[in-house]
């Protein structure tokens, strides 16, 4: 049997923790996806998920608009993400801020390059959009949410998010396209300098 | 025919799977025929693989639910004011709100007037002698039965006279017939007019008497304290004088202590129990042994306004730079060996009704050594009546051997700064 989020809210403060585990299942993806966006390069994602469950059941009773609980939680999980880097990025502040899976020798980089590079340039891409667009298409593409999900979530409507994944989409398409272009044009003439570097 | 720009849109959600089934339809007629928008679809596909396939890894597979509801924090409980309650609250509140909100607009309007009628009642009840320059009120008229009109001028003006007038250098008073006044000074130095006097205050130590009679008590102090008359000048230095000036000439007469007075040609000095007549330029009479008892009763029926009195205390003896230090007065009393029951105090009645010291005496033996010690309470200086204590030696001193017994006074001004001399020291003691 299906509960609107509202309902199992209001189970949750009458003290049903069966009810906060539905929610916990349903916004999950979306709440991890977040965490990744943010703290993933870190390694945090999975802890920033954790936490951001927590401090949205303790605070449950904050909740004023319980229709609108994904919302609300998306803005926990901001939250909980910021609190996370302020308390662990700084003390590990030379690593890199990219994702990173890049092996070590050449002939492995070679191997798998066209794995890692999409990785790093699909990163890239994603940091060159427009900041809002950016949540969207995370969401999206990483935990294969519905349009549905998305704008439960985000707070913005279904349509909202159609645009927004629509033409972010076409920008992505634009972006990758053109690095696609100029690494051809390095691979051309030699090693990328990050692999001569090696 | 749906135009390129609308289809592609629409092509994203197509990938998706989110289109509706008409949009897809009008999709996928729509790609039958336009070439361009087949190739947007399959590069935006190819886009599309890119970014899932670049994420599968990091996509969350495992089911984290049991790991977060393991840790559940406490909730905290709920307030005790259910959901119901809350929302009457919530009505309540806003109507409380809306009340005041009712006054605050009201406050411009009566926030002047509040304040205008708190300044109006400030500015009636603020005392006049505080107007004043402080520095230059040099005392206190501390009792008035005299007429209030014209009867006091302060710097050249007429002003009603009443208890706690301050008084300023070169205030003019004067009194009718019956009429007496008494004005204390900084000091401190009290005078009484004792009807049809006129009086100028020019300092607190400067006073000029045109007529009538006026009681001087001044404070023991070693600036000179100066009475003009018509008739001459009288200098006083820690006396108790009475002085009449009349047109036939000015009469002194000393209760207590020694004064000065000089007039154009000569001058006489005047000790206790003595009285003086002179004119301008007459040579100054003296009468010894007078009884002063009854100018000193007639002064000392004027009794200050308790009131005024406290504040005169406060205002210029408690705050006085040169407030006296405890004083000693040591009197010896010659016994002859005679066994002696108790011992006679004597003081001169001064014009305080409160605020005096009280003391404690200490007796001691002619080889200074301790016979007893008591105290007297500050309440019997009070009674302008009383002009002595006695105290009782303790029965196991009456016998005590002795020649001379030491007595010595030491006020105690924890009740208050008025010091009282004291004039005499007798042993009572059995006939041998």
């Amino acid at each position: 049997m299906h509960h609107t989020d509202e309902e199992l809210v209001y189970q949750c403060l009458e003290g049903d923790h069966d009810a906060f585990a539905v929610l916990v299942r349903r916004y999950q993806a979306s709440v991890y996806a977040t965490a990744f966006y943010y703290a993933g390069r870190y390694g945090g994602a999975e802890d920033v998920t954790q936490e951001a469950f927590w401090e949205a059941y303790r605070s449950m009773r904050k909740l004023k608009e319980p229709e609108r609980f994904g919302a609300w939680l998306k803005g926990i999980t901001t939250r909980v993400s910021a609190n996370w880097l302020r308390r662990n990025v700084s003390k590990q502040r030379n690593i890199t801020p990219l994702p990173h899976r890049r092996t070590l020798s050449i002939d492995e980089a070679r191997q798998s390059s066209s794995a890692d590079d999409d990785y790093e340039r699909v990163h890239r891409a994603i940091d060159a959009l427009p900041e809002h667009y950016r949540l969207p298409v995370v969401l999206r593409y990483m935990q294969e949410l519905s349009y549905d999900e998305i704008s439960r979530f985000t707070g913005d409507s279904r349509d909202e998010i159609r645009g927004i994944l629509s033409r972010a989409n076409a920008l992505l398409r634009d972006i990758l396209a053109t690095r696609q272009e100029t690494q051809e044009q390095d691979k051309q003439g030699g090693l990328p300098w990050h692999h001569a570097s090696k | 025919m749906a135009s390129c720009i609308q289809i592609e849109g629409l092509l994203q959600s197509y990938i998706d799977e989110e289109a509706s089934v008409s949009e897809r339809l009008l999709i996928e007629e729509h790609l039958k025929s336009c070439g361009a928008c087949s190739e947007r679809l399959a590069l935006n596909r190819a886009t599309a693989a890119t970014l899932f396939e670049v994420w599968r890894e990091d996509q969350l597979r495992e089911d984290l639910t049991r790991r977060v509801m393991a840790h559940l924090p406490e909730m905290p409980p709920p307030t005790s004011v259910s959901a119901a309650l809350r929302r009457q609250v919530v009505v309540e509140g806003q109507r409380t709100r809306r009340w005041l909100g009712a006054a605050a607009r009201l406050m411009p309007v009566f926030t002047p007037v509040i304040l205008i009628i708190l300044a109006g009642l400030l500015w009636v009840a603020w005392p006049s002698y505080y107007n004043m320059g402080g520095d230059e009120v040099i005392g206190m008229v501390t009792y008035c039965d005299a007429n209030p009109d014209a009867t006091h001028y302060s710097q050249g003006q007429a002003r009603r006279l009443h208890v706690r007038n301050p008084i300023m250098p070169d205030d003019h008073f004067e009194t009718g017939e019956e009429e007496r006044l008494m004005l204390s000074l900084a000091g401190p130095s009290h005078i009484t007019l004792l009807g049809q006097a006129a009086v100028q205050v020019r300092a607190p130590r400067a006073i000029v008497v045109t007529r009538g009679d006026v009681f001087f008590d001044v404070f023991r102090d070693n600036r000179r304290f100066q009475v003009h008359t018509p008739d001459g000048t009288i200098t006083a230095l820690g006396t108790s004088f009475q002085v009449s000036a009349s047109k036939a000439g000015t009469v002194v007469t000393v209760v207590k202590g020694e004064v000065l007075v000089d007039n154009e040609t000569s001058f006489v000095r005047l000790h206790e129990n003595a009285q003086t007549a002179f004119t301008a330029t007459e040579r100054p009479t003296v009468r010894q042994g007078i009884d002063t008892s009854p100018y000193l009763r007639t002064a000392r029926a004027v009794r200050p306004d308790p009131d005024a009195e406290r504040r005169f205390l406060t205002q210029f003896i408690r705050n006085a730079t040169h407030t006296p230090a405890p004083t000693e007065q040591v009197f010896v009393v010659n016994t002859e060996r005679r066994h002696v029951n108790a011992l006679l105090l004597k003081w001169m009645p001064d014009p305080y009704t409160s605020g005096h010291a009280g003391y404690t005496v200490y007796v001691s033996d002619s080889a200074m050594a301790p016979v007893f010690k008591t105290t007297i309470s500050p309440e019997i200086f009070q009674d302008k009546q009383n002009n002595m204590v006695r105290l009782e030696m303790p029965n196991d001193m009456r016998r005590h051997d002795t020649h001379v017994l030491h007595i010595t006074v030491m006020s105690d001004q924890s009740s208050g700064p008025v010091e009282t001399t004291f004039t005499e020291v007798a042993a009572i003691g059995e006939a041998s």
